[in-house]
């Protein structure tokens, strides 16, 4: 299985994305800070994959949250 | 769709997609309900100071003061000002309106077959189009992490957030009752810049 982020364009996109998200100080820091919300984070446990479904489909707690919170 | 639980997946999160599904994240918790007090909190602890440092990194200091000078009450009626109004808010936070001047046109169409062919649902019980800038912004926080490869990225970007997210956020910069908001509209567009700019890039 060949990583994705092995490829040469994919080191390419990686390089723009460190020259240009975490440009400018402190920035890496928010990454940190955002890693450590958890709840603005999606995480594995987030996401939840219906196995019964047979179509395939699956719901997110994240998408669940948002449409419950959505009721305007 | 493997999880990013599942190790055969390959998908390594690394620092540079963490940032960009936090900051999606961030970005869709933000539009989607008027900030808390948690929340304030969080952003009090943006580690980036100089509004006047220009691009994305200019955009998170803002966003910290903002967040500084905020009283949740009164970003509570910004918000409800913005988004919801009397009959509508300033803004419609919709990808349909922007890209077609209506709710729940063709855009709308499109997104839905693309979120069923990528195994998203959307509760029966729910009435509110899947074209909000919130739920968009859950969407690829979720594919990032999940790791979906690139062009999965990519096309959903491009093909549902891209054409119209940028006009959004500017839209948000200015509008005549953002205050705390303006900041979320500069993060918006610094952010969805770099990643046009990114989704962008040969496969």
């Amino acid at each position: 299985m060949t990583d994705q982020h092995d490829h040469p364009r994919s080191a390419q996109r990686r390089d723009f994305l460190r020259n240009s998200l975490f440009a400018g100080a402190g920035v890496a820091a928010v990454a940190l800070t955002l890693d450590e919300t958890g709840a603005t984070t999606p995480t594995p446990s987030a996401v939840a994959t219906d196995k019964n479904n047979k179509a395939g489909y699956h719901e997110t707690r994240h998408i669940r949250d948002y449409y419950r919170s959505a009721s305007f | 769709m493997t999880t990013p639980s599942d190790p055969s997946n390959g998908f390594h999160a690394v620092p540079e997609d963490q940032l960009r599904a936090g900051t999606y994240s961030l970005l869709a918790a933000l539009l989607r309900a008027p900030l808390s007090a948690d929340l304030r909190v969080r952003l009090l602890g943006i580690d980036a100071r100089d509004p006047d440092a220009g691009g994305i990194a200019g955009a998170w200091a803002a966003l910290r003061e903002a967040a500084e000078g905020a009283a949740l009450a009164a970003v509570d009626d910004e918000f409800h000002a913005l988004f919801i109004g009397i009959g509508r808010g300033e803004l419609v936070p919709y990808g349909s309106w922007y890209r077609s001047g209506f709710l729940m046109e063709k855009p709308l169409g499109e997104l839905r077959r693309e979120l069923a062919a990528l195994g998203f649902e959307r509760q029966l019980s729910v009435h509110e189009p899947e074209d909000h800038a919130a739920a968009l912004c859950e969407v690829m926080a979720i594919l990032i992490t999940d790791g979906a490869a690139f062009e999965v990225q990519q096309r959903f970007f491009n093909g549902h957030i891209g054409p119209w997210i940028q006009a959004f956020c500017a839209d948000l910069g200015k509008a005549p009752s953002a205050r705390f908001y303006r900041a979320v509209g500069q993060l918006g567009q610094a952010f969805f810049r770099l990643e046009t700019e990114y989704l962008s890039m040969p496969i």
